[in-house]
Formats: structure tokens, C-alpha cells, sequence
């Protein structure tokens, strides 16, 4: 098996920033619910990334652990760190193209944080629930049921549902 | 609400250029610093190892405090020496509990400061293994009866987070990592027990508007159903009295030039609401759309904001805001109202000054960063 490389050069840095800077934002904003906060989880996120001997089987397996890192960042922001713990509307407001999704996007971050990191990786990164379980280390069954429970406050109406 | 509009919204959130690239120079300098911070990461928790230790011996000679509780607070031990001798309710322990197919939940303490509610509940006989995160499928608030809202819940995970920077274990061990660099956690305190920490800020409805409502009197329902496999309804509910009234100080003080003026405080032990006459102010600010394209938005200014206090002792506090929330209350767009929960309980008397930051870019701020307000 081809192992990606241990320790990131700078090119390898900065392709890896570029690839998953967005997709970690989008995650951590979520979580977090403003901009700074998410910037700064996601930073952290790239110095543990360069900060250890990280042996990665593919870039899936690649993108699943930088998934993880950030999850548990954002949790541990949320927990103890001085953070701006209510959400900022401001913020929401600037990511929307459209009216709908000023509502659709404050009705997903009005959620509790655990239901909505499930969701968002979910819906929106299209992670199964085994997935999602070994991601975020907790019972596929604990995330079918925050799943119920987001779908059920969010109304979602799904038809390819991936469990 | 479509699966596809739900994913379409959430794709619209883009990092912007200029964070991008600040992560990635950050990310940079990091890489080429790592060798000095490895040897400086097997100093720094020994040290705060021993400090802790004696910490927690001396809260332990005292009362049973929930960990995560005193963490969140940073509760000295003078501080609560003259709690529990003054006879304040600001910290109560409301004595109930709900046993439930072996599971127990308790109620460890309630802090009320007339304002902000903090709450931490002991769980007995869920059994898992300790690092394996536990499951609460709900957990609401009742207020009256009424639906509450705004509140974040979670189990303690035995990390102590009083050192920021460099975190360690509740029992003074240093943090240890699992192979992916991730904090290995412990969900179990020092008697076997679960602990839940929550956090609720009772006077926002639950459209996110700011509404004013006294919790005098009122009674209180903390359900939680179903801990992992074994399903149930846990039922705590008791009343708040005897609540701590806030101090408040009117003060017409000018911040700078920043066209903002603190009218009035209210300071309460564990939290303040701040009046500043600041009448709503559209501005411009750069944002970039999902091509990354720079574009303006309107967004609307806000005045320093509180993020200290100088003792009378002086000691001086630059970490005390807590999070909470802003805006314009009741329709009128003259007076901004900030409510901003502390880190630590503070007795007002104690303090002589407030400290509102000039400049909000930087990290670690000391009191020349801030307009200093004082208290008459």
C-alpha cells in the first residue's frame, strides 16, 4: 500500500490547504456558528496536520482524519475556550445567495451542536453513519438517532437517504 | 426543506482569500517552528500538574463541587470558602433526583446570578467505558412550563481547560493522545460518576430575539430521555428563589472616539448587561462570494466590547467575557445592549474598574488595550 508522505513539505502544505481549507470551514462553521472561531479551528486543524507523523492510506482516508481533528477541535472551542457561544445572524447572513437559505441555514445552525455536526456531515459531505461514527468515535446507533432528531426539527425531506 | 436546498445553503459558506491565506502562513511558520514547541510541550504540564494537584486537595477539603463546574467558573478557594459561609444562593445544589432502570441523574449545582443560569447534573450507574463519549438523546428545559431555549449541554470529559493554551487532566496528569493527536478523555470524575455542564441563557426567546424576564419564583424542568440504549425520561424540577440582585451603576462614560458611551451597568457575580448609548450604524464590510469573488455587505457597528475588570486589589482581568449576546432590544435603535457572561465569578464590590477593549485583532490583552471605566 502507497502511504501519502509523513511529513508535509511546503508544497504539499499548501495543496492540502487549498483541497480542504473550504470543506473544514464549512464544518467548523457549522459547528461554531461565526467566522472567526471557524478560522481559527481550522488553522489548528492544518498545524496538527504538519505536527505529526500522520500516515494517511489515500486522500479519503486523508480528508476523514482532518474531519475528525476538526470535530474534536471545535468541541473542545465550545467546551472551555472564550468563544462567542451564541450565533451570529451577521454571519449567516453574508454566506447567502439566496433568502431561502438565510432561513435554511439559521433554522440548521439553531440546532443543538451535536445534531447539526451529524447533519452537516451527512447532508453535506454525504458521510454514511458507520462513517460518521468512526469520525466523531461515538455508536452508529447515536448517530441514526441524532439524524431522526435533526431530520425531525429541520422537516427534511429526503429520498436518497444513505444509511 | 429540501435534502438539496439544505446541502446547496451549506456550500455557500466559503472561506475567504485572505483567511485562507493566513492559514496557510500560519501553517507554515508552525512547520518551521515545531522543534522548539516539542521541547517546550513536555515542560509546561508537569508544572501545572503540581499547581492543580494542590487545587483540587483544597476544594476537596471543602464541599463536592463538580469538576467541569469549577472549571467553567474558575472558582478559588476563597472564593468558595465565602460563598458557602455568607449563605449565598448565587450557587445552590437543589436537592433532587430521578432513578430510572439503575440510572440516577442528580442535580450538582445550579449558579443563578439573577441573569445567566449555569447547571452541572451527576450521572450514576450508566456504565460505559470511560473514554467512550456518553449518549443523552435529549435534554430540555422547561420554564413554567414553557419551552426553554439558548442552552448548550455537554458531558465533562475530564479535561481541565483552566490552562488554556496548554490543557491537563482534572486529576493534574497531563492530557494524553490517541494516534491521531486527538485528546483521549475520560468521561468518568473521581467517584465514577458522570457529570453534564449546561449552559443557558434564559432572557433570549427562541427566535434569537433579547427579551427581559424575571426567573423569580420560577419553576424549573431539566428532562433528559434515553442515555444510550437504556430509554426513559429523567425528571428534575425545582425553583429559583431568593435570587441575587443585580448592582446596577449609571456611568454616561465616553469610550474614545468610537462615538459609543456606556450608560449603564449591571453587574451581577457571574455575568453583567452593559447599556451603551450607540445608535445603529450601517457600515460596508468586504465578503466574497462563492467563487471567491470580493464583494460589499452591510453589516451594522458595534461598540468596544467588555472583556475585563480591575479589581480594587489590582488585579487586573482581560479573559472574563464569557460569550453572550448583543444587539438592540424591544425595537429601539439607540441603545445597544451587550450581556456578557463571565469565566469566573466575580463579586462586584470587588471591582473598580471595567475594561472595554480598543482593539479587538489582538490575542492576549493587557490593560492599556482597553478603555478602563471606572465605578463610582
Amino acid at each position: 500500500m502507497n502511504h501519502l508522505s509523513l511529513r508535509p513539505n511546503d508544497e504539499e502544505i499548501e495543496n492540502t490547504v487549498n483541497k480542504y481549507s473550504n470543506m473544514l470551514f464549512r464544518l467548523c462553521f457549522t459547528m461554531l456558528r461565526n467566522n472567526q472561531d471557524a478560522e481559527d479551528a481550522v488553522s489548528d486543524v492544518f498545524v496538527k496536520y504538519i505536527s505529526g507523523n500522520h500516515k494517511f492510506s489515500d486522500e479519503e482516508h486523508k480528508k476523514a482524519w482532518l474531519i475528525s481533528v476538526a470535530t474534536n477541535r471545535c468541541r473542545d472551542m465550545l467546551k472551555f475556550y472564550k468563544i462567542r457561544r451564541h450565533l451570529n445572524l451577521d454571519d449567516v447572513a453574508e454566506y447567502c445567495g439566496k433568502d431561502d437559505y438565510f432561513e435554511i441555514l439559521s433554522e440548521l445552525l439553531t440546532l443543538p451542536e451535536k445534531y447539526r455536526t451529524v447533519i452537516h456531515l451527512h447532508y453535506v459531505e454525504g458521510y454514511k453513519t458507520a462513517e460518521i461514527a468512526k469520525m466523531l468515535d461515538i455508536s452508529p446507533s447515536a448517530v441514526r438517532k441524532r439524524l431522526q432528531y435533526g431530520r425531525d426539527k429541520l422537516k427534511i425531506e429526503y429520498g436518497k437517504g444513505v444509511f | 426543506m429540501k435534502e438539496q436546498d439544505l446541502k446547496n445553503a451549506v456550500e455557500n459558506i466559503k472561506i475567504s482569500e485572505n483567511a485562507k491565506l493566513r492559514i496557510l502562513e500560519r501553517t507554515k511558520i508552525n512547520r518551521k517552528e515545531e522543534h522548539i514547541m516539542k521541547s517546550r510541550k513536555k515542560l509546561v504540564p508537569i508544572a501545572i500538574a503540581a499547581t492543580l494537584a494542590l487545587g483540587i486537595t483544597a476544594f476537596a477539603a471543602v464541599t463536592h463541587w463538580s469538576s467541569g463546574f469549577l472549571q467553567k467558573m474558575n472558582i478559588d478557594k476563597n472564593q468558595m470558602e465565602r460563598l458557602q459561609n455568607s449563605g449565598s444562593t448565587l450557587i445552590t445544589t437543589p436537592n433532587v433526583s430521578d432513578t430510572h432502570d439503575g440510572i440516577t441523574v442528580s442535580t450538582a449545582q445550579c449558579l443563578f446570578d439573577g441573569n445567566s443560569v449555569r447547571m452541572s447534573f451527576y450521572v450514576e450507574g450508566y456504565e460505559l467505558d470511560k473514554t467512550i463519549e456518553p449518549e443523552l438523546e435529549y435534554l430540555n428545559i422547561l420554564l413554567d412550563g414553557k419551552i426553554g431555549h439558548n442552552y448548550e449541554w455537554n458531558f465533562f470529559d475530564g479535561i481541565d481547560w483552566t490552562n488554556r493554551k496548554n490543557p491537563v487532566m482534572a486529576d493534574g496528569s497531563p492530557v494524553r493522545e490517541d494516534k491521531d493527536g486527538n485528546y483521549i478523555r475520560n468521561y468518568r470524575i473521581a467517584d465514577g460518576k458522570m457529570e453534564i455542564d449546561l449552559n443557558w441563557s434564559p432572557f433570549i426567546d427562541g427566535d434569537g430575539r433579547l427579551s427581559e424576564e424575571d426567573l423569580s419564583g420560577k419553576t424549573i424542568t431539566v428532562i433528559m430521555r434515553n442515555f444510550g440504549n437504556k430509554k426513559g425520561k429523567w425528571t428534575l424540577e425545582w425553583t429559583f428563589d431568593n435570587l441575587e440582585q443585580g448592582k446596577t451603576f449609571t456611568l454616561n462614560y465616553a469610550l474614545g472616539d468610537t462615538g459609543a458611551k456606556v450608560k449603564e451597568v449591571t453587574l451581577y457575580s457571574a455575568s453583567c448587561v452593559v447599556k451603551y448609548d450607540f445608535p445603529k450604524k450601517d457600515m460596508e464590510t468586504d465578503a466574497y462570494d462563492e467563487n471567491g469573488k470580493l464583494y460589499k455587505t452591510t453589516d451594522f457597528a458595534e461598540p468596544p466590547a467588555l472583556v475585563g475588570v480591575k479589581l480594587k486589589d489590582g488585579t487586573v482581568l482581560t479573559d472574563i467575557n464569557d460569550g453572550g449576546s448583543n444587539g438592540y432590544e424591544n425595537g429601539n435603535l439607540n441603545e445597544f445592549i451587550s450581556r456578557v457572561n463571565f469565566s469566573r465569578i466575580t463579586d462586584p464590590d470587588e471591582i473598580e474598574s471595567l475594561l472595554f477593549v480598543k482593539n479587538q485583532l489582538k490575542a492576549t490583552l493587557a490593560e492599556n488595550d482597553c478603555y478602563a471605566v471606572k465605578l463610582k
